[in-house]
Parts: structure tokens; C-alpha cells; sequence
């Protein structure tokens, strides 16, 4: 039961993935579509990075993370490397929680 | 991501096993279309590897140790924020990111996980009004 959930999954995540890639692709939209599509990954990874940091399950909560991402956000904007900017962020809110 | 990619079928059906998150994100911040193939299949080829590398380790190593202790739950937001970083030159793409973001935290009580990450797309909306800092004619008059 459980294999056959997960490979139904698997196949309805790919079948999503490929449809766009490679039945919708190459074609040109209006361009009132394009300006919209092309902010979607500004507006969905900060929802993630918002989800990953004050929420957890249902609630919404301020902890350690707060304080790691916002260093992380920080070193971001200071244009640090994507590899310091995650150890910054973990280390923080690893350090954070120990105090 | 199709218009940023090349290839026949076969590589698109690669490509979209691919298409993640960080795929999308890693390639849309770089600044040319060569740069940007190469971001998507780096990012693409070393994730899955080391994502599957790490379930697998997860797996077997169980509940030894948690992750919370080395503060690895932020690790995942802080590698976003990285990447998301360098859309925000645009000012829409920062008024889309405090929409998304707002809305995502707004809903997050009473919508079921996974929800207000799909709602967030509405700060898109914001690219329906024509950007501001458009070439704009003059007309002599």
C-alpha cells in the first residue's frame, strides 16, 4: 500500500514536471504572462525561506531560526558565498538554541 | 525553465526530473543563458546525488542524531535567502517576495502544509502591472 502511494506520487510528481518542459516548452506567452511568471521564483522561495524560519507544523512561531536566518539574510546581502551563507545560518541557530 | 533550457526530448525528460526549487533558482539568478544551463544541471547532477546520499545515511543511522542540535533546519531557508538574494534588484521581484511571503505566513494556521507555499504564487500578480522603469517614449509635442 504504502509502495503503491509512493509511485503513484513519483509518477504524477514527474508527469507535472515534464508537461511544462516539454509539451508547453520553447512556446512564447503574452507578455503580460512572461513579467508574471518570471517574478514566481521571488515570490515562492521567500514564502519557503518565511515557512522554514517562523513556522513549524501549523503554528506560527519565533525561535532560534529567526536570529540564524536573519545573519544569513545579512551575509546574503553582503554577497557571501552560498556555503558560508548556510553554515552562518545553521551556526547561528544551532548556537541560539544551546544558550 | 523550458525557455532557459536546450536539448532534444531526451534531455528534457532529464531536465524535468530535475526541475526543483533550487534548480530554478540557482539558474534564474545567473546572468546569461550559458551560465544558466550550467547552473541548472550542476545544481541538478549534485543534489540528487547527495540528496539521495543523505537519505540514504538518515536512514540508516535513524533518530541517532538530531538535527535540530547542529541547527540543520536552518541550513535549508539560509541556502534559499542565498539564493533568492540576487532577484531582489528588481524592485517588483521584491514587492512579489513580501506579498509571497506574507501571504505564506498569513495562511499558514489554517490552511494544510504545503498550501500557503502554492498561495504565495499570487505575489506574482504583481508583474501585471507594466514595470515602471520601461523605456518610455517621448512624443514631441
Amino acid at each position: 500500500m504504502t509502495w503503491t502511494l509512493i509511485i503513484l506520487l513519483t509518477l504524477g510528481a514527474y508527469a507535472f514536471k515534464v508537461t511544462g518542459l516539454v509539451f508547453l516548452g520553447g512556446r512564447s506567452l503574452p507578455p503580460i504572462f512572461e513579467r508574471c511568471l518570471a517574478l514566481i521564483p521571488a515570490a515562492v522561495v521567500t514564502a519557503l525561506v518565511m515557512k522554514d524560519t517562523f513556522t513549524n507544523g501549523q503554528d506560527v512561531v519565533l525561535d532560534a531560526r529567526a536570529l540564524g536566518i536573519a545573519v544569513a539574510g545579512i551575509a546574503a546581502w553582503r554577497k557571501a558565498p552560498l556555503i558560508v551563507v548556510i553554515v552562518l545560518g545553521a551556526a547561528v541557530t544551532a548556537l541560539v538554541r544551546q544558550i | 525553465m523550458s525557455r532557459r533550457l536546450d536539448g532534444g526530448l531526451g534531455r528534457k525528460l532529464l531536465a524535468a526530473q530535475l526541475t526543483i526549487d533550487e534548480t530554478t533558482a540557482m539558474a534564474v539568478a545567473q546572468p546569461d543563458r550559458r551560465s544558466q544551463q550550467v547552473a541548472f544541471w550542476v545544481t541538478g547532477v549534485a543534489l540528487y546525488t547527495f540528496w539521495n546520499l543523505g537519505t540514504l545515511i538518515g536512514a540508516l543511522t535513524g533518530s541517532a542524531i538530531d538535527p535540530k542540535t547542529f541547527g540543520l533546519d536552518a541550513a535549508f531557508p539560509a541556502g534559499f535567502i542565498a539564493m533568492v538574494w540576487p532577484l531582489f534588484s528588481d524592485p517588483r521581484a521584491r514587492m512579489a517576495a513580501v506579498i509571497g511571503g506574507v501571504i505564506c505566513l498569513i495562511t499558514v494556521p489554517f490552511t494544510p502544509i504545503g498550501v500557503p507555499i502554492l498561495l504565495s504564487v499570487f505575489g506574482v500578480l504583481v508583474g501585471l502591472q507594466k514595470p515602471v522603469d520601461a523605456p518610455k517614449i517621448e512624443v514631441a509635442s
